[in-house]
């Protein structure tokens, strides 16, 4: 039933595209690996009234205290279990990748000028010690912690992308769009490996995955104000 | 018993004197009054949006400040003075500007509260168009410099700042203790804030560090306060005293940093003695 109501959540995702080979062209080069200097996509903020200001502002503040919580969750987790060669390998390369994430998170800040959360501290602390403690209960309890965080970050990022549409047309703009849809196609990969790792076979699963997600939703609401 | 005809009569009086009140009412209402010669000037561009005109005038008014300080006076004066650039020829409505041509005569104290409020809002509304003009002046910092010179460094840029302040300095601390009421708002603590923000952003020294975005703003915003207080005292050495305080904090900035690769060495030495004795 569980593993259903996974399913029915990833099918929700509308044109995630699943497989690496099938991204041409990545939205996040033109920040991790930028070809054309002085690009207007990745060095200019367009001029906006406040409420869309503030809808960029809040939405970029919010991804990127996600994104250094992630990288914490990942850290906390690779801590304890670091020491699994089955395991570690599976949690590097997930955590490789939202180091990437973090750094195209930290670039559009300065570049659309957005203040970041004043809870940076608390995501990093609060980060390590659920990646922690997840894996402190076994390796499927913290496969059980990525899926459920990566399914509300997966969530989070389809709602943005429909907030982005009140936003002006401007090359910035297309730019974000592009990285937070990569982003949730990322995120909804780690959701897919978690499942394959038999998060579903975690003690307390249904409780667990709701606990998190509770957190993440929390979290998320906090850090787009704070 | 009065009579049916007398009632009717004065009924029908009545009537004609409601009416006639009525009209007269009517036709006072709908009358054009001229405005009186001191009014003139700002009812010819009566088609500008009110805000575009307040701007415009605050733009004039600024080099009027050193002379005048900020007063109601210096914001009278403004009307008198031609625009200072082009962009105060247009409006966002498209419109010729309130200041397009000087004007013959000051602009009274009725039209200013009229434009601005009643009180000191003038004043504060002219304190205001200042601070911000003085943040410009910082982000034409890195302008002069020209292209591939490269980022302004932060003394520079705020060494730029506190150089705005030398020409109207006799009037700021006025103008600080009127913007300190209250209902202005704190500018004390926001004032320096603006001014952090804005030098981070000319020196573009956000990349690669939003971790410490709150703490180089407030440090930088500290050291910025220190050193305009230090310009009411004794001005000629405001700029040395700038100086003193961004090496200080880059000093201490440097210990902090020492402190944490040398603590995360010991730590480093530590799990591997722990891993090599098999504790971990």
């Amino acid at each position: 039933m569980m593993l259903s109501r996974n399913l029915a959540r990833l099918s929700s995702f509308p044109s995630c595209t699943r497989s690496l080979s099938s991204r041409i062209i990545s939205s996040t080069s033109a920040y991790l690996a930028p070809s054309i200097s002085g690009n207007p996509a990745t060095s200019t903020s367009p001029s906006l009234s406040p409420d869309q200001r503030q809808v960029l502002d809040s939405a970029i503040r919010v991804d990127q205290a996600g994104e250094v919580a992630a990288n914490y969750i990942y850290q906390g987790q690779m801590f304890i279990l670091g020491k699994d060669p089955a395991t570690r390998p599976i949690l590097q390369e997930m955590w490789d990748q939202e180091k990437k994430h973090l750094t195209v998170m930290n670039l559009l800040q300065v570049q659309h000028g957005v203040r970041p959360t004043a809870l940076w501290e608390v995501a990093k602390v609060a980060g390590w010690g659920l990646g922690a403690v997840t894996a402190l209960m076994g390796k499927e309890a913290a496969m059980a912690c990525t899926e459920a965080v990566e399914t509300v970050i997966g969530e989070h990022y389809d709602d943005q992308l429909k907030d982005f549409d009140r936003l002006p047309s401007h090359p910035s703009i297309d730019l974000l769009k592009g990285v937070v849809r990569e982003l949730r196609d990322d995120e909804l990969e780690h959701l897919d490996t978690a499942v394959g790792q038999h998060s579903q076979r975690a003690p307390q699963h249904a409780l667990l995955t709701a606990v998190v997600e509770a957190g993440c939703k929390i979290a998320v609401e906090v850090c787009k104000r704070v | 018993m009065v009579p049916a005809s007398r009632i009717n009569d004065a009924q029908h009086e009545t009537t004609r004197l409601l009416f006639f009140a009525y009209t007269y009412i009517i036709a006072r209402r709908n009358t054009f009054n001229p405005p009186g010669p001191k009014l003139a000037p700002f009812f010819k561009h009566r088609t500008l949006p009110m805000s575009a005109r307040a701007l415009t005038l605050l733009r004039s008014a600024l080099p009027l400040i050193p002379a005048h300080g900020f007063t109601r006076t210096t914001i009278s004066l403004a009307a008198t003075k031609p625009p200072t650039s082009s962009k105060d020829t247009s409006t966002t409505s498209g419109s010729v500007g309130f200041n397009a041509r000087a004007h013959d005569a000051p602009l009274s104290d009725t039209a200013i509260s009229a434009l601005f409020g009643e009180g000191d809002e003038a004043r504060r509304a002219l304190i205001r168009a200042w601070l911000d003009e003085g943040r410009r002046v910082m982000s034409t910092t890195s302008s002069d410099r020209g292209a591939g010179v490269g980022v302004p460094g932060l003394k520079e840029v705020l060494t730029r700042r506190l150089l705005y302040n030398v020409p109207v300095l006799p009037h700021l601390k006025d103008a600080f203790a009127l913007m300190s009421v209250p209902s202005s708002g704190s500018l004390p603590l926001t004032h320096a804030a603006h001014v952090a923000d804005e030098a981070c952003r000319v020196c573009k020294t956000d990349v690669n560090r939003a971790e410490s975005w709150y703490t180089r703003r407030a440090s930088i915003a500290a050291i910025y306060a220190a050193a305009e207080l230090h310009q009411f005292a004794s001005p000629e050495t405001a700029i040395d005293f700038l100086d003193r305080a961004l090496h200080a904090s880059s000093q201490v900035a440097s210990l902090f940093e020492n402190t944490a690769v040398y603590s995360d060495s010991i730590y480093r030495s530590w799990v591997g003695i722990l891993k090599s004795r098999g504790v971990l």
